[in-house]
């Protein structure tokens, strides 16, 4: 098997090349501030991102705002709970955008939003695990 | 058509999908109401912390596994118009070279749910340890 890093814990542009990225079709991303967003274009042949692409972008797109929230400390425990509600289906190229609600000492709260054109699609939340960092 | 051919092409369908492909994942038993897949590590589905299957995967197999679980119940004229939602429940890292996840439909209708396990797949001591629990609606309409 493969060894490969933690894709998220490269920068936006060699998150990107991560096969993950590419085979939902996220790019574009921007984070800071307990916040992320990003673009989810559609696979080859389609004409927009499917709810399969949608609901691991989103939770790709928390981490990456949990990301911007801890501190030297601290460290990413992984996805809790993720939550999604579609109302209809995506239309073209979608924008994901996800901010931090609420902390307490192991965890983050974060809410999402997935939009098109046309308006809100999806929205949800998500509790994001951190611990203290382990010393070495 | 025979309920097991029908099995036959929606497993040989699903399994054709890129998306499939690309995580992994193969349907290891089927029946009405019921799936059990099963997903290989690789160079894909391994974006998590510490070298874990992401999390965002994870939801995404179970929803895989919920739409073919409503597949086999689905007469004609029928199809699953969208998800509606799907909730999950991190319970321990994904981190074993086979995720299997079963698929057991709880309610069949308009608005059609399922339960999802993910669960450790190789033998060892760890065998069998749930890994995340699902639940996905989906809503399905009738083809006029």
């Amino acid at each position: 098997m493969t060894e490969i890093s933690d894709p998220l814990e490269n920068s936006p542009e060699q998150a990107e090349q991560h096969p993950l990225y590419q085979l939902v079709g996220l790019a574009n991303e921007c984070t800071g501030g307990g916040r992320a967003t990003c673009e989810v274009r559609a696979a080859a042949g389609e004409t927009a991102p499917s709810s399969f692409a949608l609901t691991t972008a989103v939770d790709v797109l928390v981490v990456q705002a949990a990301r911007t929230t801890v501190t030297p400390q601290e460290e990413l425990n992984g996805t809790a709970e993720l939550n999604v509600t579609y109302t209809r289906p995506a239309v073209g190229t979608v924008q994901v955008e996800a901010h931090e609600v609420g902390r307490v000492t192991t965890m983050r709260v974060l809410e999402f939003t997935v939009s098109d054109a046309d308006g809100t699609l999806a929205f949800g939340r998500s509790t994001y695990a951190v611990r203290a960092r382990s010393r070495r | 058509m025979m309920l097991a051919t029908r099995f036959d092409e929606l497993v040989r369908n699903w399994e054709a999908r890129p998306l499939l492909r690309e995580l992994g994942i193969t349907v290891r038993e089927i029946e009405s109401g019921r799936v059990v897949l099963a997903m290989e590590r690789n160079g894909t589905n391994v974006a998590g912390v510490r070298d874990s299957i992401n999390g965002g995967v994870q939801a995404t197999y179970a929803e895989l596994a919920a739409h073919i679980a409503i597949g086999t119940l689905l007469d004609d004229g029928a199809r699953i118009d969208r998800t509606q939602d799907v909730s999950v429940s991190y319970v321990y890292s994904a981190t074993s070279l086979w995720t299997m996840a079963e698929a057991q439909v709880l309610r069949h209708g308009r608005l059609t749910v399922v339960d999802v396990d993910l669960r450790v797949g190789e033998a060892g001591e760890d065998e069998g340890r749930m890994n995340a629990k699902a639940r996905v609606t989906c809503a399905l309409v009738r083809e006029r």
